[in-house]
């Protein structure tokens, strides 16, 4: 029975690491992801599409949440913490706006959120 | 394929519909469609309302191909003077990829490099720019320009058009676009260059990607005859060039009334009346016989080195003045050793390169500056001088830079501008912007140049494939700090 449980304590542990090794790298496809859709919010935005737009916000807020993450167990990476954290609390504050029909301030907001993408992106980006 | 007819009819329609209403910045409306189709479906180059009240009618916009050495034109740095022939410290390579084509030598000051401060502003000048640096107080600078480094092309894709890859349009497409023409018989949008050869990716940088074909830049060749067969051939009478034109033109007209979403037709149209019309109004607009040999000294005409760019530059200067909206202009390449052309891409032997290339703009683009301004028109145009990139403070293969996207100089003249104020800096070896809060993109100097012709780069969209786009992409802040 002991032996058992070992067994099964080692694959749940083989599993998790699995799953952690996959999560070491920032998956190329989660930043696909969000420049679709900060182009997607950007353009609802200028269309006044209020659901389209806080669809995005919120999709946005989502992965940024996993983007933080990453960073955090990485480690000395200060900078592109404070700069996820600060792009997770923009598609907040959009999202705020939209709802209030802010159009004009959500864009602002928006061109400021793929600002901290691209201040982010000339620290970290492996190309 | 009744119904495939329907469906572009109204694809035309509502594409027509969205753009326009979206370019006036108001919210879709019955009455809006009706004014913006009338407008779209009677002339696509009719003038258009800004969103605000603009500071200039016109842009001269002087791309120096090939990425001029800025720190050997205008950012003085005495540390990088101090440490010339040493390696590069450690903490000023931080944050940066070095890797772009030829490593980090040691770093590099061109032995003959010498500088000066001009004006009331005392703007840096250095030993090769000695005419352009009597106008020092017309200028402002951005000494914290940033961009993205590739290859020349991609980066001038990306200057042009907000993108790495083809197929956005590019600023004077947009301008086109959204303040349409001010004169119906010259092209709004016009390519100037010098020398033998079309500019470093071609017409990519000056295409109308998305938007109708009608607002893509028109290129004049260099020399006496700038547009390719605008005259009448001397076998051909007026009138039988006439009746077979109005021929051309009806059934053109037949084919664009059948498919009216064709936006290349309608540009093809669109062209022949124009080509008609510029048959008596281009020769004017570029014949320089008129110009007196005083103007023709003050652009440098009759020098070797700078006559060529000097001739397009007056050629840009009689295009302003006759309502030209935008004016690109690409420097060509200058004979710099052994008669060998070159642009500014000085990998080796900058010493050489640069010399010849600031001959070839120095007088030319202070004259320039005079002429606009004694014609008074300064006041109501805007020249913006622009590269694709600048160069490292690191030597390269011994007396060349390598290309250095991470801080550079631009600087802008003219309607609405801070002349004599100096934008952000570059660190104290002038390789990274000091301040990246400061740091100038293609997309905010984009959006600069947009806001000082009176249009918000938010609210000039298109709608293409059901997404609204516009000229700064997702990015774009204008640099108030630039602005009068």
């Amino acid at each position: 029975m002991r032996r058992k449980t070992l067994a099964a304590a080692l694959t749940l542990l083989a599993l998790a690491g699995g799953v952690r090794s996959a999560q070491d790298e920032l998956d190329a496809d989660l930043m696909r992801s969000i420049e679709d859709a900060n182009r997607g919010l950007a353009s609802n935005i200028a269309l006044k599409d209020g659901p389209g737009a806080s669809a995005d916000a919120k999709e946005l807020g989502e992965m940024f949440v996993q983007v933080e993450g990453y960073f955090v167990r990485k480690g000395d990476a200060h900078d592109a913490v404070d700069l996820s954290k600060k792009s997770r609390e923009l598609s907040a504050e959009i999202l705020r706006l939209i709802a209030d029909r802010n159009f004009d301030s959500a864009t602002d907001a928006a061109t400021s959120l793929s600002r901290t993408c691209k201040t982010c992106h000339n620290f970290y980006k492996k190309s | 394929m009744h119904h495939h007819h329907n469906r572009r009819d109204f694809l035309s329609t509502s594409g027509l519909y969205l753009g326009a209403a979206a370019l006036g910045g108001v919210a879709p409306s019955l009455a809006g469609l009706s004014v913006a189709r009338a407008a779209e479906l009677a002339d696509p180059l009719a003038a258009r309302p800004t969103h605000f009240p603009p500071k200039v009618k016109s842009v001269i916009w002087l791309h120096q191909n090939g990425a001029p050495s800025t720190l050997d034109l205008y950012d003085y740095k005495p540390t990088l003077h101090q440490l010339a022939g040493t390696d590069t410290p450690a903490s000023f390579l931080k944050g940066i990829k070095t890797s772009t084509q030829g490593g980090v030598g040691k770093l590099f000051v061109a032995p003959s490099r010498t500088f000066k401060q001009y004006g009331e502003s005392g703007a840096w000048f250095s030993n090769l720019l000695p005419n352009l640096a009597e106008h020092a107080d017309k200028l402002a600078f951005i000494k914290s320009s940033v961009t993205v480094g590739a290859t020349h092309d991609i980066s001038i894709l990306k200057l042009n058009t907000g993108d790495l890859s083809p197929g956005r349009p590019s600023l004077g497409a947009w301008v086109t676009y959204a303040l349409g023409s001010a004169n119906p018989d010259l092209p709004p949008y016009v390519v100037l260059y010098d020398g033998d050869r079309e500019p470093t990716a071609g017409s990519q940088n000056w295409n109308s990607g998305f938007l109708p074909a009608v607002y893509q830049g028109v290129a004049f060749r260099p020399g006496n005859s700038p547009i390719l067969y605008l005259e009448r051939p001397d076998l051909r009478a007026a009138e039988q060039q006439r009746h077979s034109l109005d021929l051309l033109k009806r059934l053109n007209q037949l084919g664009a009334d059948r498919y009216p979403s064709d936006t290349e037709l309608r540009a093809r149209i669109k062209s022949y009346d124009l080509a008609d019309r510029m048959q008596t109004a281009a020769p004017a607009a570029v014949n320089l016989a008129q110009e007196s040999e005083a103007t023709k000294r003050l652009y440098g005409i009759g020098d070797e080195v700078s006559g060529g760019y000097g001739e397009t530059l007056l050629r840009a200067r009689r295009l302003v003045e006759r309502g030209v909206r935008f004016v690109q202009v690409v420097t060509g390449d200058a004979p710099v050793k052994d008669g060998q052309r070159a642009s500014w891409d000085a990998h080796d032997g900058l010493e050489d390169n640069h010399a010849v290339k600031a001959r070839q703009v120095d007088k030319p683009i202070a004259g320039l500056l005079a002429d606009l301004k004694s014609r008074g028109l300064l006041d109501t145009t805007l020249v913006v001088w622009t590269s694709e990139f600048g160069r490292t403070s690191y030597g390269q293969s011994g007396n060349g830079r390598d290309h250095n996207p991470w801080g550079y100089t631009q600087w802008l003249a003219g309607g609405g501008v801070k002349a004599g104020y100096t934008h952000g800096e570059t660190d104290e070896i002038g390789l990274q912007t000091a301040d990246k809060d400061k740091a100038v993109d293609t997309y905010d100097l984009q959006a600069t140049v947009l806001h000082l012709l009176g249009l918000d780069h938010l609210k000039t969209t298109f709608l293409n494939n059901g997404r609204s786009e516009r000229p700064t992409v997702v990015y774009g802040k204008v640099v108030t700090d630039l602005l009068a």
